[in-house]
């Protein structure tokens, strides 16, 4: 909790202008000078972890719908009318623990859009009708069929519910495909009616533009909208955490390995990102260049409310051995915690980390959702650590067996079905 | 009690029958919108004017004795990026089109760097710190005068490239068809060169090395760099490590992938595999870049697609749900742009989708844009270069790209002018020069049975497995 508290400190940071509205909503402003442009970023606490029971997918529904018009504009043309004016990234994300509207417009359409998130929030649900409802629902069952379709997308989805276990908000459900389908226009306007509320957002701008009015603008449009006068809806808490050392295999007639290894992480996050960084760099020469074991290495920190875990993942080659790709990532974790390689890789990671931390840190759009997420709870990045010894140290803590998870996709099913095993390995 | 109980029980069981097997949700509190609607919430608040020219970045372009173009754009940020463009380094250039992949991929190797390879060009690029800039250029130049690509590094660099190949991409069947139709089946570029295992077990490292020689000339490569840098010691420095590479002859390339064929009807070709959604695309004529009639063509593929509000967009997801977006690629090669208008349908919609991608297209030929669908389309191009040209990476993969297809680096400054004057006839024209509707060439990938004949009642089916071997993961030469 400490750690989450000095990372939100580090989010909001000395100059930016912060202040809760008397309807409860929050907002930053950030200067960046540059483009006289403005990243707008409006973010609501409801994401897919809220998703009320047997209802997977509301949540991302819901700011599907937000689209199809409010009681002054017609279907989408809250992005029409900003692309008109020079907007651009106009989208939406549905996270676990949030849904974000933003924007990168110039200057001079600051207050449009403004007025548009506001509309968004205060005169969409008496539109989001059952006609509405049934032009988008197919628009977004085929967005999911597409995104987590597969043998690929069924094995991940798998092992995010054996590691997080039955009943987590984070684990998901099996039938998710199908709780969507069954969603109905009334689950989407509840949920709305319950989240899209003032006192449940945050609005960031982060670009140019002159404080004090674009406050103003902030404070006539966004300030004044009236929540509903209903209790603001609890967010799920994360249940008590059992030891990790889980291993699932999952085979299947596919033609490359998969191996996933999370760490359940609580604290630490950019040495422990500096840490899965440094395996990542030593598996790719081994595996991609020098061996040919292996076609993708990926690693990272992904943070979140609740719980944040660390991960490495490899796709083999074709045929590759799981067993010894598992083995390898475990064996680089271990040498990784005496330094057994010296600083030098830990050096180059953290220059590595630093690198793409500066190009986060020019664009506007990356910078207001990350103070957006912060402000509703998520963990957001900190400081790169300075030396290996702080990265060997968060690398004893976190990266342990008992925190450890191992989810492997293996080649030696005979169908296209997967078939699980669950066992333990706390060694 | 217990009849209670069992009455209780059948209520329940009743309810969630009555339900869908789920409980139902509150009714909502009234009132739905307790905002009030004040005169300020129903109209918009006018936008100021973005007054944003459209302006290139400025270049200090030199070319040196040897025929080397150096551009330096000089900008404030913590890194620099460091750019060499070939021109002619693409596959059409090399007698095994592998050899131009594996050449790029060695030379990105050799500096630290990535590498990517295009039919026409290719470019390898490092970023860093600003005062290895020098540093970089003298690496850049012993891996081009390295000599035989032999050893580890070829075994490397063919083993990761063999393995890559089981994971072709769907994008890269879709062009591998688009190239099989332009070029013919025969055409070097058509011959699948990233699944191919054979081929690419033949190019050998004197393969490799004499690409390298023969097709990486001064004459046809830029070095650009962009970053907190000084122009003029750049190019001092760029002169000194530069100034042994001789000057060469022309690669012979293999002939240019042209325009579409103009006969032989309807055409669509089925790539067969296990594809949880179908990709239809329908493949597109462009005009050169070089010419008049680019920035219309432009216009047209933004009115078409990408944005939200597109005309392909509106008709085929938010009217008919039949996808999640529509999307156009395009590739510029030599001679003209190449396009491809598609996106990923359910199986049993793929028909649906491939005949909704003609009509959108037969509509734009008919009937102009209105004024909003054309005041939109300019605006989300000059929204996506004012994008591109406000960072770094942005401005350096720019001048990459107008290096590559011929064009100046002062190029951004005349797309304002071309753009206002695009009218909606002009559109309707880029629409009508892109595609005959009779002799469209369609491309779909998917399951097989699911919806062929379907399919069959639009064009000419025709079957074009994708040869992906199975294969164990191979170290080469070992």
């Amino acid at each position: 909790m400490n750690a989450l508290l000095v990372l939100l400190a580090l989010a909001a940071a000395d100059g930016d202008r912060r202040f809760v509205m008397d309807n409860g909503m929050v907002a930053i402003l950030r200067e960046m000078p540059g483009e006289p442009v403005v990243a707008v970023t409006v973010a609501y606490g409801v994401g897919a972890a809220d998703d009320p029971e047997d209802r997977a997918g509301l949540a991302h529904l819901v700011e599907h719908l937000t689209f199809r018009g409010t009681k002054h504009t017609k279907p989408f043309e809250v992005l029409s009318s900003l692309e008109a004016v020079g907007g651009r990234d106009m989208n939406a994300s549905t996270f676990l623990d949030a849904t974000a509207y933003y924007a990168v417009v110039p200057t001079g359409a600051l207050e449009r859009t403004l007025w548009s998130e506001a509309d968004r929030m205060a005169f969409t649900l008496e539109v989001m009708s059952d006609a509405t409802f049934a032009d988008e629902h197919p628009v977004v069952m085929r967005e999911m069929r597409g995104r987590r379709g597969g043998i690929g997308g069924t094995f991940f989805a798998y092992a995010r519910r054996a590691f997080f276990g039955d009943g987590h908000p984070y684990a998901g459900v099996e039938d998710e495909l199908e709780q969507t389908a069954a969603l109905t226009a009334h689950d989407a306007r509840w949920l709305f009616q319950q989240t899209y509320r003032p006192d449940n957002a945050v609005v960031t701008l982060v670009g140019a533009f002159d404080p004090a009015r674009a406050e103003s603008m902030v404070r006539k449009h966004l300030g004044t909208v009236v929540a509903p006068a209903i209790p603001k809806r609890a967010r799920p808490a994360a249940p008590e955490r059992s030891e990790r050392c889980r291993e699932i295999w999952v085979t299947a007639r596919v033609a490359s390995p998969v191996v996933e290894v999370w760490w359940a992480v609580d604290g630490d996050f950019d040495a422990v990102e500096v840490a899965t960084v440094v395996i990542e760099k030593r598996l790719s020469e081994q595996l991609q260049k020098q061996y040919g074991a292996a076609v993708y290495v990926a690693s990272g920190v992904q943070r979140q409310r609740l719980e944040s875990h660390a991960y490495v993942r490899i796709v083999g080659a074709r045929d590759a051995n799981a067993n010894a790709l598992k083995s390898l990532v475990l064996d680089e974790v271990r040498q990784l915690r005496d330094l057994r390689f010296g600083t030098q890789p830990v050096v180059d990671a953290i220059r590595s980390v630093r690198g793409g931390r500066r190009s986060q840190e020019d664009d506007p759009l990356d910078v207001g959702r990350d103070l957006a997420l912060a402000e509703l709870g998520v963990p957001v990045r900190g400081a790169v650590p300075e030396g290996a010894v702080e990265v060997q140290a968060a690398t004893r803590k976190h990266l342990t067996p008992t925190r450890r998870f191992v989810a492997v996709l293996d080649t030696k099913g005979e169908t296209t079905d997967v078939a699980r095993t669950v066992g333990r390995d706390c060694r | 009690m217990s009849h209670v109980r069992s009455a209780a029980i059948a209520v329940s069981v009743a309810l969630t029958f009555a339900c869908g097997g789920r409980s139902t949700l509150p009714p909502l509190a009234q009132p739905l919108t307790p905002t009030p609607d004040e005169p300020f919430r129903a109209t918009p608040p006018p936008v100021e004017t973005d007054a944003r020219p459209l302006v290139a970045p400025e270049v200090d372009a030199r070319t040196l004795d040897n025929g080397l173009t150096v551009w330096v754009a000089r900008r404030e940020s913590h890194d620099a990026i460091v750019y060499l463009v070939n021109r002619e380094g693409g596959r059409r250039f090399a007698n095994e089109p592998d050899a131009a992949t594996l050449a790029a991929r060695v030379l990105a190797a050799r500096i630290k760097g990535k590498a990517g390879v295009a039919s026409e060009s290719a470019y390898v690029r490092k970023r860093g710190d600003p005062i290895q800039v020098t540093y970089v250029f003298e690496r850049l130049m012993t891996a081009l005068s390295a000599g035989p690509v032999e050893g580890a590094r070829l075994r490397s660099e063919r083993t990761q490239l063999h393995n890559e190949a089981g994971f072709t991409s769907s994008s890269n069947a879709a062009w591998l068809v688009d190239r099989m139709e332009r070029g013919g089946p025969d055409h070097p570029l058509a011959q699948v060169p990233r699944v191919r295992t054979d081929a690419l077990t033949n190019v050998s490292g004197a393969d490799v090395t004499a690409f390298i020689e023969r097709a990486y000339r001064p004459e046809s490569c830029a070095v650009i760099v962009v970053g907190p840098v000084d122009a003029a010691t750049i190019h001092a420095r760029a002169a000194e490590a530069f100034a042994g590479w001789r000057s060469r002859e022309p690669v012979k390339a293999s002939a240019p992938i042209g325009r579409l064929p103009s006969e032989g009807g309807r055409r669509i070709r089925f790539v067969p595999g296990r594809r949880t959604q179908a990709y239809v695309g329908l493949l597109l004529d462009g005009p050169s870049v070089q010419s008049t009639e680019a920035i219309d063509y432009e216009v047209m593929v933004a009115a078409l697609s990408n944005g939200f509000v597109s005309r392909a967009q509106s008709r085929l997801r938010h009217e008919r749900g039949l996808t999640y977006g529509v999307y156009t690629q395009r590739r510029a090669r030599t001679g003209n742009v190449h396009a491809m208008l598609g996106g990923w349908f359910d199986h049993e919609g793929a028909a649906q989708g491939a005949q909704g991608l003609l009509d959108v297209v037969d509509d734009l030929q008919k009937h102009p844009l209105d004024g909003a669908e054309l005041d939109n389309a300019k605006a989300r191009l000059r929204a996506s270069l004012h994008a591109r040209l406000a960072s770094t990476r942005g401005v350096a993969s720019y001048l990459r790209d107008v290096f590559a297809q011929g064009l100046p680096p002062t190029y951004a400054n005349t797309i304002e002018a071309r753009l206002v004057d695009v009218t909606a006839a002009d559109v309707t024209k880029a629409a009508q020069a892109a595609l005959v509707p009779e002799q469209a060439r369609l491309v779909v990938l998917g399951l097989e049975p699911e919806f062929v004949s379907a399919l069959s009642s639009i064009g000419t089916l025709v079957r074009t497995p994708l040869p992906v071997r199975s294969h164990r993961p191979t170290y080469y030469g070992r």
